[in-house]
């Protein structure tokens, strides 16, 4: 087998297999608490970019923590993943987006107005 | 491509994804926008029970509040750009008052002491209506 041919034969296997899983399939669903922290976030703002646009964001306060949770029996696919949600200050959004988003509860039509949060990957450990 | 070269490629690949990617590097930051539900259709409440590190318990979900969207934070590549969220306002049936986590992200080391549930947050596709 020259090297050439399994570089070739390699790259239709990986893009097969990129295209073999949708994404969102490997993402959770997530539990989110509201929650109270000892102490302030030290960088007040990021810039962001995402399908409704760019724009710097002012990070307020942590607000939200996320677990990974299991839905009517589905199980959790990475019980390691969680996030921290900080309540965030931008632009309202000049001419708000029509959503069309389905999901296990059927189609939701929404409105997306403005930025609330930036949530944010993290590691958790349990105080006893 | 003859069978075995199928398996070696697989193999290879599959071993290079699962030492490049940890868990938690697959997972994007999100910008969450408060949404206004336009009731087409009108959201049916439900009570479905959940289970996580916290609490199982049953969980009324009551109505769409955010949609979220994968971010570039400070630069930062989204990782899977198709994958959305959309949360709802629940209400847990079991009263929970959560544990104090310690929490490490990009911001630094916080102390957190966990309240009630507010949200959960469902994964799903998303299109804009033009």
């Amino acid at each position: 087998m020259s090297v050439k041919s399994l570089l070739v034969g390699c790259a239709v296997v990986g893009v097969a297999l990129a295209f073999a899983a949708p994404s969102h399939a490997a993402l959770d669903h997530y539990k989110c608490y509201k929650i109270k922290k000892d102490v302030l976030v030290n960088q007040a703002s990021a810039l962001t970019a995402d399908q409704f646009g760019s724009e710097t964001v002012s990070i307020k306060k942590a607000f939200l923590w996320c677990n990974p949770v299991s839905k009517d029996g589905s199980g959790i696919l990475n019980a390691n993943d969680h996030l921290l949600c900080y309540k965030v200050k931008g632009a309202n959004l000049a001419t708000p987006p029509h959503i069309a988003s389905t999901n296990q509860y059927g189609l939701q039509q929404l409105y997306a107005k403005k930025p609330f949060l930036l949530c944010v990957p993290g590691n958790k450990v349990i105080i006893p | 491509m003859s069978l075995k070269r199928a398996m070696i490629c697989s193999v290879a690949a599959l071993v290079a994804t699962a030492a490049a990617v940890p868990a938690q590097a697959v997972l994007d930051h999100y910008k969450c926008y408060a949404a206004k539900d336009l009731k087409q259709p009108q959201f049916a409440r439900t009570t479905l029970p959940t289970a996580d590190q916290f609490v199982a318990t049953n969980t009324e979900f009551k109505s769409p509040a955010f949609v979220c969207n994968p971010v570039s934070k400070n630069g930062s590549p989204i990782i899977n750009p198709n994958d959305h969220l959309v949360c709802y306002k629940i209400k847990d049936e079991q009263k929970f008052d959560g544990p104090n986590v310690t929490v490490t992200d990009q911001f630094g080391t916080l102390k957190l002491d966990v309240k009630k549930a507010k949200l959960l947050c469902v994964p799903g596709s998303k299109t804009i209506v033009p």
